[in-house]
């Protein structure tokens, strides 16, 4: 096994570098799972109440919508769903994209000690924290099963289905964190503009109430990327959204090309970016 | 037995890198620009703001092959290893590696401290490359060689910094690369595990590892490695063999260090006109220094003292003349003599210094700190460690006994 370092970009031979890729890639499993049960364990460790810390600020939000619907302050029509499922449904699928979002800096800065020390696949950081921010999902799902049913919400036999704009989310999430990372770990201004960014743009979708109601904001709604993953989901829990699959299809097959465009450009940066940073 | 078989070959090899954090920041998003559309890194100048980190530099390591990089701090060691790594690029010239690299560096920084030792160990030899089942395989001698007994279960929040250094180095040494590089880890730890470091790398060695090892220290160097690269400022001073190489390195740190303003204190009764003395002396030589004092009023029961001390401004040899007695100091010009019958001292440049005192040796009225400098030398081959140099016989005791 002979490796050479030289000032060239590869770029210039796309086949060398998508093989080190390759292998690289194979090694990630392991490594992932051992950050990933290091993490969930540290996480947790120091906690009382432990897991249920997953699922609580979505638990919280979503009730301070509901007390915002109860005293009138807002109007959402939902039929028979009960105010509180469909709350619920938005603030726990909006939880999940901003946990993917975030992971791969956070995740990254948190090994930086690591990153500028040993040569390892870094992706390896990435997997382990998508994998935290499905482990959170899991139980924010039981949560919301268990409100789902005690508010008896009309729940449809497609709601298992529900899990794949939830992946959908996860994808495009995690897609954007890393097209980010290259910058943001140079910056600081990334972090904070997306801190700055995310409490509008949840305006902007369907997450307290559906695109019909928005008014004049349901126009700007149906060119956010994260619209249909919304009203797909709750359309296959409870139906009576009408179908945004073509468009969930589209943001889909976009996220799908843009994976791979930022992994890429992740791959290039990385040791530009490391001879940036501290230990 | 190197350049037939080379592990790693380093070809004219530069890495500029930026002084200012912000303008880093700046061309960071440049280079990161260049990479992705094709251009690369390579460049002959620099950026404002920015210097060469390291600059030219060639150099190869053979196959079982010790390398030894010595340097003083800043001098772009760290950085070459870092290239060498794979963690950054070069910005001209051309590693090739062949075989598995390992830098072996106390893993603890990236522990986890509300885990246990244990559960940092499998943390710390996935990221090294290790596969579960290796894990599983070597995780009771990872946890032997580190010795922290029971302690290997409990929170690594509660180990000393001791403790959490040889587990990060016990991880790092049980790795089986084919290349190690060292950086100046050796250090860490108590004697007895030093020892057992040393004593893991040499077997790296017999068993055809290669090894690149970073000090500034040319002590560890001369008894480690086959070969040396001296590198000062980006720039490579010298290649050759230890001895040679850690000789002018070590010259250099001497001559140096002489260029340190000496300081002197004076009252006004007493100057100091010369110092007289060999340039150089071979170890045990006998060594004689003549202070000319030029004494402007008379002294009461003065006291001169001369003091022989390391470059590291540590005495070596020091001695004070009895108050009132030999020798005197008149009013006007004296030459004191100083004179040692035999000089064990082991290879280097020491410093003189020169202090006169009225009645007690903390009642001084001149002093002079490394007024003057001489060199010892010591036959080529011996370590010379330690302050002495001193030639033991040895026999068995028993034997002793017997006479």
């Amino acid at each position: 096994m002979t490796r050479v370092y030289t000032p060239d970009s590869p770029v210039r031979r796309p086949r060398a570098f998508l093989r080190t890729i390759v292998t690289d890639a194979r090694a990630v499993r392991t490594l992932a799972w051992r950050l990933f049960v290091r993490d969930i364990a540290a996480q947790y460790r120091q906690t009382a109440i432990g897991y249920l810390w997953a699922a609580l600020p979505a638990v919280v939000s979503a009730l301070v919508w509901v007390v915002l619907q109860r005293v009138g302050v807002l109007s959402v029509k939902t039929g028979s769903v009960p105010y509180i499922a469909y709350v619920l449904v938005g603030t726990m699928f909006w939880q999940l994209f901003l946990d993917a979002l975030n992971a791969p800096l956070t995740q990254l800065n948190m090994n930086r000690s690591m990153l500028n020390r040993v040569s390892f696949p870094t992706e390896a950081i990435f997997v382990s924290g998508a994998a935290q921010v499905v482990f959170s999902f899991a139980i924010k799902l039981v949560v919301l099963a268990v409100v789902l049913a005690a508010s008896g919400a009309p729940v449809k036999w497609t709601a298992p289905a529900a899990l794949l704009p939830a992946f959908a989310l996860l994808l495009l999430g995690t897609t954007i964190g890393i097209v980010l990372t290259p910058v943001g770990m140079l910056f600081q201004d990334v972090q904070q503009g997306m801190n700055a960014i995310v409490g509008p743009l949840m305006f902007l979708t369907p997450v307290i109430y559906s695109v019909d109601q928005a008014g004049v904001l349901g126009r700007y709604m149906r060119f956010n990327p994260l619209t249909p993953v919304f009203q797909v989901t709750r359309e296959l829990l409870f139906g009576g959204v009408g179908p945004y699959v073509t468009e969930l299809g589209i943001v889909a097959g976009v996220t799908v090309v843009l994976a791979f465009a930022g992994w890429f450009v992740y791959r290039l940066s990385l040791p530009i970016v490391i001879e940036r940073i501290e230990a | 037995m190197s350049s037939h078989d080379p592990v790693i070959e380093v070809e004219r090899l530069s890495k500029r890198f930026s002084r200012n954090l912000r303008r880093s920041l700046f061309y960071g998003l440049q280079d990161i620009g260049k990479e992705v559309a094709g251009r690369g890194q390579y460049a002959e100048t620099l950026r404002p703001s920015e210097f060469w980190a390291l600059r030219d530099v060639s150099f190869d390591v053979g196959r079982g092959e010790t390398v030894g990089l010595i340097g003083h701090n800043g001098a772009g060691k760290t950085t070459l290893l870092k290239l060498m790594n794979g963690l950054i690029k070069p910005t001209t010239g051309r590693i090739a590696i062949h075989g598995s690299v390992r830098a072996l560096i106390a893993l603890n920084a990236g522990f986890n401290p509300i885990l246990t030792g244990r559960e940092n160990v499998k943390v710390a030899s996935a990221v090294l490359g290790m596969g579960e089942r290796e894990i599983d395989r070597r995780l009771e001698e990872i946890v032997d060689f580190a010795e922290l007994g029971d302690f290997i279960d409990t929170p690594v929040r509660s180990y000393s910094s001791g403790m959490a250094a040889r587990l990060g180095f016990a991880i790092a040494v049980h790795t089986q690369p084919d290349i190690l590089l060292v950086d100046e880890v050796l250090a860490v730890g108590d004697l007895n595990f030093a020892i057992k470091c040393y004593r893991k790398i040499n077997e790296f060695r017999n068993n055809g590892g290669s090894i690149v090892l970073v000090s500034h220290n040319a002590y560890s160097i001369r008894s480690n490695c086959d070969r040396v690269v001296w590198i000062e400022h980006g720039i490579v001073q010298d290649i050759g063999l230890t001895e040679d190489v850690c000789d002018a390195y070590e010259a250099a740190v001497a001559s140096q260090d002489a260029e340190t303003p000496n300081e002197e204190y004076s009252d006004g009764s007493v100057l100091l006109t010369d110092v007289r003395h060999a340039e150089a002396i071979d170890t045990g030589a006998p060594f004689a220094v003549e202070v000319e004092l030029h004494v402007t009023r008379p002294l009461d029961r003065p006291i001169v003292s001369v003091t022989i001390s390391t470059v590291a401004g540590h005495p070596v040899v020091s001695n004070i003349s009895p108050p009132g007695g030999e020798p005197r100091l008149e009013v006007g010009r004296n030459v004191v003599r100083v004179t040692y019958d035999e000089l064990p001292l082991t290879r280097g440049i020491y410093g003189i210094s020169v202090v006169v005192a009225e009645e007690t040796i903390n009642n001084q009225v001149f002093a002079a700190l490394r007024r003057s400098e001489f060199e010892v030398r010591v036959p080529r081959g011996d370590l010379g460690a330690g302050v002495l140099q001193l030639t033991p016989s040895w026999s068995n005791a028993d034997d002793l006994d017997r006479v």
